[in-house]
């Protein structure tokens, strides 16, 4: 499997107040081809932020370096901004957790996946462009595609307003899709629909996935391999089939702590944090 | 009689042809020292129940009665000293340039309790705190910090019921479990009734005996533990919400 993202040696600081740096993302690499691979952590461990690196769209004063960071042979450490610009959106696809913040509130859904597609294709007709974003809207499953056309974001639910998102990104038929907590806004049976759909679409077309969220037991249900983050570092790396079996106390950790149903009434076990864990990496 | 009797509780939102009904004929009693739940997809009234009974969704019908209390006809005083609500985001719900031993003294200030220097170091200790986290302000914790302060403020005055309303969704698992494990503690310390929101049914199997489950402002079906363990619901709808969440 040739490798379509390669990362090494990731490491994001932001200036600390009063001089020098905070770390946020320490040391991370991926190799990864076109499969699924799930990040996960707590809030503030540095997944999304290693994801906002891979498109360039980190905060402007984080400083992003890095020993590699290659994107199918383009280098992504010394690509131009336009080089960037094509692929974000493009040949890399981003959906993020909150479609209600996502979509532009004043410009109808259609009108959106229109403009998506147009800057993916200059020469298409703008009639063909909605055709075609129209059948993009049938094949998420939205079942009266013209009439949603026509919606403003505010008139569609959370589950709705994803499945546009999913379309808008899958128009451009990326090679890579990143996926950000999509589902944590969404209810369960909504959010069982949504990931099936996008297991599907990212299956069907041979794309690879980055699929970031705290929810472990959804990890392992839908990507291949699980990367575990703790305060910015990878500490554990699994195939997600075997992510029951843990090994770093971490992941254990977090395992544990989760209320089951049907589980014992008992005090859930709480995370013992341990200050090695900051210092020692799996590695990828 | 119930610590918490609601019957034919109908909530709608907007007047004129705006207006929209939320809430349908739901019927909830809930024992002194249970912790209740109440589960549903987003929009099917779950939150609005706990909102009308804190006088923040006005226009209601039907019949609300906490700790012997009718939330109508009742004193407002005596009825809000017996119910507090704790929010889903705690960053939201703290007022955010008030120093975390204000918010906390702030409800017993307003009712003229005494003691409230002391009362409000007594809370902060009884939520894993400490005395010095008086002179933080919200966005100086950490998420799980501030969801305990929301709950310290919910039980300044002493309450017999709390209303909880996804206390732990914006929260990490990890920390969720930290805020879980307190929410149980002090129930049965305090001898508190619970009626806890949540979309998550795990959360609701853990610290609930029986829950209600609801799906466009109409309760459908009310269900022990047992029965959500087994997966033996009655209605479809319920079968497939647990079977999603496994």
């Amino acid at each position: 499997m040739s490798a379509l993202l390669t990362i090494e040696d990731l490491t994001v600081a932001f200036p600390r107040d009063g001089g020098g740096e905070e770390l946020a993302v320490r040391g991370v690499n991926l190799t990864m081809g076109r499969e699924k691979v799930g990040i996960v952590g707590e809030s503030g461990s540095g997944k999304s932020l290693t994801a906002r690196c891979i498109l360039g769209v980190q905060a402007v004063h984080a400083r992003c370096t890095a020993r590699a960071m290659r994107f199918d042979g383009v280098d992504l450490l010394t690509a131009t901004p336009r080089q960037m610009r094509s692929l974000r959106g493009g040949r890399i696809g981003m959906v993020m957790q909150d479609p209600r913040h996502a979509l532009d509130p004043v410009q109808r859904i259609g009108d959106q996946i229109v403009e998506a597609i147009r800057l993916g294709d200059r020469k298409i007709s703008r009639r063909d462009a909605w055709a075609k974003a129209r059948n993009m809207l049938e094949s998420v499953e939205i079942r009266e595609p013209d009439r949603v056309m026509r919606l403003y974001p505010h008139e569609v639910s959370g589950g709705m307003g994803q499945r546009v998102m999913i379309a808008i990104v899958f128009v451009r038929e990326p090679d890579l899709l990143i996926a950000d907590e999509v589902t944590s806004a969404l209810d369960v049976t909504v959010s069982a629909r949504i990931l099936e759909l996008l297991d599907e679409m990212v299956t069907r077309r041979n794309m690879g996935l980055i699929f970031i969220s705290h929810d472990l037991n959804l990890v392992s249900r839908f990507c291949d391999r699980v990367l575990v983050m703790y305060a910015g570092r990878v500490v554990e790396e699994i195939a997600a089939a075997d992510l029951h079996n843990a090994q770093h106390p971490y992941t254990q950790g977090l395992l544990a702590c989760m209320p089951q149903i049907g589980g014992p009434q008992e005090p859930l076990p709480v995370l013992q944090r341990q200050e090695s864990w900051r210092e020692e990496g799996a590695g990828a | 009689m119930s610590e918490i009797e609601i019957e034919g509780l109908s909530v709608s939102y907007g007047e004129g042809r705006g207006q929209r009904q939320v809430v349908q004929g739901a019927d909830i009693a809930v024992e002194k020292g249970e912790c209740f739940g109440l589960v549903g997809e987003s929009g099917s009234g779950k939150s609005t129940i706990l909102r009308a009974a804190m006088g923040l969704a006005p226009q209601w019908q039907g019949r609300i009665e906490i700790a012997g209390v009718d939330a109508r006809k009742g004193p407002r005083p005596a009825f809000l000293r017996k119910v507090q609500m704790v929010f889903q985001d705690p960053y939201a719900s703290l007022h955010p340039r008030l120093l975390i031993g204000e918010a906390i003294a702030e409800p017993m200030r307003v009712n003229r309790l005494p003691r409230v220097a002391e009362r409000t170091v007594e809370l902060l200790e009884a939520i894993g705190l400490t005395a010095a986290h008086r002179y933080r302000y919200p966005h100086e914790l950490s998420g799980g910090q501030r969801q305990r302060v929301a709950i310290a403020r919910a039980l300044a005055l002493d309450p017999e019921v709390l209303l909880l309303d996804e206390p732990t969704s914006a929260l990490d698992v990890s920390i969720q479990a930290e805020v879980l494990n307190l929410l149980n503690k002090l129930r049965a310390e305090r001898g508190l009734t619970y009626l806890i929101v949540s979309h998550d049914l795990a959360v609701i199997s853990h610290m609930c005996s029986r829950l209600a489950v609801m799906k466009e402002g109409r309760i459908v079906e009310t269900l022990g533990r047992e029965e959500l363990t087994t997966g033996a619901a009655a209605e479809a709808y319920t079968r497939d919400l647990i079977a999603a969440s496994r």
